[in-house]
């Protein structure tokens, strides 16, 4: 066997799963120090060829081979003793214990009489921290860490079991801009020192920042291969789709009615946010921005009245919104499509007719006030139609549906109310670019009809792309609000985190 | 991700047939179950001993509706023996007032008994397993204070006899109600707006709650229906044995449980219905009738019922793993 250059080779790997070819014939290499970008829509085939690399799952045909060895992987911890780690987006993590204790889980160094060395452990917990210039104390307890900075311990982890290839599967979906800026200068760090790094993002622009290489699939296939920047994102963008979507947010040439929909006057809720006062026009779309746990969310939330807040009114159409009461708002129109769809969005064990008519249950009534099939078949299939959802029937239960068609589903069954305000809170998140687009179509299209919306998002480019105005929410308080005109990058993120001048906003 | 695996579930021959026989697989143990008995007990298909079940186990079958209620929204009820005992109590000791009286006054009672359960549960938010364990002990209590542990005579009247004895056009009037139960049930069930609320937030609360269903108030609603679902068997059953002791209903619990399990209700919420709770229960039903046909000792029949609750269990725990794929 000849010597390669190549740390990892996957050749012609193809896998089948009953009715649906996941991956037909594929090929990447990566190099010593080399990040590779994996990027594809939602069923693409990246998570089957990630599994496949990580032990989860075995090929059906083609081959492994690590520094030109040609290695079988009987599984997770196969991979793991292969130098193969894979951080996954949930946290893997023990929450309950010291970030050193996670670092060296199941492997701590032992002192004399079988006794956890707990000296050497923090120790050499702090030597790895440090070569990653991760600014963590070894004995800080995991539950009391950020999203990002648990991020970095299982990087942190992954490095410390000498991984020689670490596979990071949407690393940034729930982190924000200066917490990105650091998880990219940490893998620049690992790659500097000779390790591989498999990155899967839908957010593009990272891509570029942190990428040597691009590989995009698309129906299990790969349809590109190049180096960075031998692209442009929308060359990823057609790649990843097959077709050309053009403008990634669409039109925004119109204005906002001026009628005043909506009116929030001195909102707060103890310790979480407070002061929050603004005014939302018919047809407009404002957006929500700041750091994630700013209390963005929490002031959506306090609208709608789930987690009521203590203090503030809420006006709608002039009128006093009862506080706490979520049935109430729905029924004055106002909708709400939650962050977390698979907790609160949707009903994952509902069939996808019945999530779509959970709202509208009491239009759907047919002889002595029972739910009539026909008329509800009549509606869901109506919507389903009218957003594009992809299932093979309506008695498909929505945890059967990607993550793209979940949402199309929340939004179908927040939109049959006909609401006059519609709140979203990071609608996109963890959606792939063809579901995407469509939902900013949707999204802009609902504002042209006069529909108010308020729209909290993570991503900038799609905060900027999207509204009229932006406010910025930075420590529970409006640290700003800006005109289309004014916005920038720059601008929001020196808002978000207090900077005054903007443009300084990554280095706090 | 792993959607992949899971949308193809729905296609090809082997995917299908093991659906199928996960979720009615105890469709065919019934079947299974009468061949068996139709071979071993010359009497198991005889029209009196059809009719024979349905008087013995119609006052159970009525229970485990009210159970099936509330454990699709997630609960349990531990006490709705100790219901239907309180309520029986009551019922026999309001009679010389009139029936009009004691049937009210043991419907009221099982309202206020589940009333009290579903404040605690759905309102203060304690513990269902717990708040229910303890009223059964503090309403089988009241019952035992009540009757000083005495045994009980119910009003042998014709009319109130009737609805625990005697049959309508050929059928006991026992069935009669057992199916009117399950029909009335059944229909909320699966097809009242309420009734999807009650799956709605067995499924996941929080959801329920985003979608602007009072997830409290229909918890709270489960307790109070199976109290007074409670208090209709227990007037039935006073009905049928016109003498009563305190003490002596418990094993409707144990029973009620085991067969709403047993049909594929899920522990965990949000999934089942009635017409596995009729399956459960005929399951159930044609097991302890087949031993006692069978004289099988009173000892062995607790043992396999015990058996029969926990292979239930473990159905519903492998169904659980399907749903999750």
């Amino acid at each position: 066997m000849p010597q390669t250059q190549f740390l990892l080779e996957m050749q012609h790997i193809s896998k089948s799963f009953p009715g649906v070819q996941a991956l037909q014939d594929v090929s990447l290499s990566l190099s010593p120090g080399e990040v590779l970008a994996l990027v594809g829509e939602n069923g693409a085939g990246k998570s089957t060829l990630i599994k496949i690399l990580s032990g989860v799952y075995t090929a059906d045909a083609g081959e492994v081979r690590l520094r030109g060895e040609r290695v079988v992987l009987k599984g997770p911890k196969d991979a793991i003793d292969h130098g193969i780690n894979t951080i996954y987006q949930e946290t893997s993590l023990v929450q309950d214990i010291s970030v050193a204790e996670n670092l060296f889980l199941g492997r701590q160094p032992l002192a004399r009489g079988r006794r956890v060395d707990w000296k050497t452990m923090k120790a050499s917990a702090g030597k790895v921290l440090d070569e990653l210039s991760i600014r963590l104390a070894p004995d800080a307890i995991v539950a009391g860490l950020s999203s990002a900075q648990q991020q970095l311990v299982e990087i942190a982890r992954a490095f410390s079991h000498d991984a020689r290839i670490i596979i990071m599967d949407e690393p940034t979906a729930s982190i924000t801009g200066e917490d990105t800026e650091n998880l990219f200068a940490i893998i620049r760090r690992i790659t500097g020192s000779g390790t591989g790094v498999l990155y899967i993002s839908h957010r593009l622009k990272e891509i570029f920042q942190v990428a040597s290489r691009v590989m995009i699939l698309r129906d299990g296939r790969t349809v590109a291969e190049a180096a960075v920047q031998d692209l442009t994102e929308a060359d990823i963008v057609r790649n990843m789709v097959g077709r050309d979507i053009g403008n990634l947010y669409g039109d925004t040439s119109y204005e906002p009615r001026p009628e005043v929909v909506l009116e929030v006057k001195g909102l707060a809720r103890g310790g979480v946010y407070r002061d929050i006062s603004f005014q939302l026009h018919e047809g407009e779309i404002l957006g929500f921005s700041g750091l994630v746990g700013a209390g963005r969310s929490e002031i959506m939330r306090g609208i709608f009245g789930l987690d009521p807040a203590d203090r503030g009114e809420v006006l709608l159409g002039g009128r006093r919104l009862q506080r706490g009461a979520p049935a109430v708002a729905l029924r004055r129109g106002i909708a709400f499509v939650s962050e977390d769809r698979r907790l609160e969005s949707i009903i994952q064990g509902f069939t996808v007719r019945a999530n779509i008519t959970i709202l509208l249950l009491l239009r759907v009534l047919g002889r002595l006030g029972l739910i009539s099939s026909r008329k509800e078949n009549a509606l869901a299939a109506r919507y389903v139609r009218e957003f594009n959802v992809k299932t093979s029937s309506l008695d498909q239960l929505v945890m059967n549906l990607s993550g793209g068609n979940q949402q199309k589903v929340a939004l179908a069954k927040c939109l049959s109310t006909e609401p006059r305000v519609l709140i979203l809170d990071e609608p996109t998140k963890g959606i792939d670019v063809g579901a995407k687009k469509e939902i900013h179509t949707l999204i802009k299209e609902l504002a042209r009809r006069g529909v108010a919306i308020l729209l909290v998002s993570s991503e900038l480019p799609e905060i900027i792309g999207m509204c009229h105005r932006v406010a910025v929410i930075r420590e529970g308080a409006l640290a700003g609000v800006f005109a289309r005109h004014e916005l920038s990058e720059e601008r929001l993120i020196a808002a978000a985190v207090g900077h005054a001048a903007a443009g300084e906003g990554g280095n706090g | 991700m792993g959607d992949l695996a899971a949308r193809t579930e729905t296609t090809g021959i082997r995917p299908r047939l093991r659906r199928f026989f996960s979720t009615q697989a105890m469709l065919l143990v019934l079947l299974a179950l009468v061949v068996v008995m139709g071979i071993a007990s010359p009497t198991f298909l005889s029209v009196g001993n059809l009719f024979n079940i349905m008087r013995q186990y119609g006052v159970l079958g009525i229970m485990a509706c009210g159970m099936t209620i509330v454990i699709i929204g997630k609960g349990m009820d531990l006490s709705a023996a100790s219901i239907l005992a309180l309520s029986a109590v009551a019922n026999i000791l309001l009679q010389p007032y009139g029936y009009a009286v004691s049937i009210t006054a043991a419907l009221a009672v099982g309202a206020a008994c589940g009333l009290v359960n579903g404040w605690l549960i759905a309102r203060v938010k304690a513990n269902f397993i717990i708040v229910t364990l303890g009223t059964q002990i503090v309403y089988n209590g009241i019952a035992l204070i009540i009757t000083r542990g005495l045994n009980m005579n119910s009003r042998p009247e014709p009319q109130f006899r009737w609805l625990g004895q005697a049959s309508l056009l050929g059928i006991p009037v026992l069935g009669w109600m057992l199916v009117l139960t399950m029909v009335v049930s059944g229909v909320l069930l699966a097809r009242s707006v309420a009734g999807r609320r009650l799956y709605a937030v067995g499924l996941n609360p929080r959801a329920a709650r985003a979608s602007g269903i009072a997830d409290s108030r229909v918890v709270l609603m489960t307790y109070v229906i199976n109290g007074l679902v409670s208090a209709f068997a227990s007037i039935l059953l006073t009905s049928r044995l016109p003498l009563i002791r305190v003490g002596t209903a418990s094993d409707y619990l144990f029973d009620a449980i085991t067969i709403v399990v047993l049909g594929g209700t899920a522990l965990s919420g949000g999934v089942g219905g009635i017409y596995r709770t009729a399956v459960g229960l005929l399951i159930f039903a044609i097991i302890s009738n087949g031993m006692s046909l069978l004289h099988t000792p009173f000892e062995y029949q607790q043992l396999v019922k015990g058996v029969i609750l926990i292979l239930a269990v473990l159905y519903d725990e492998l169904n659980r793993r399907r749903r999750l794929g």
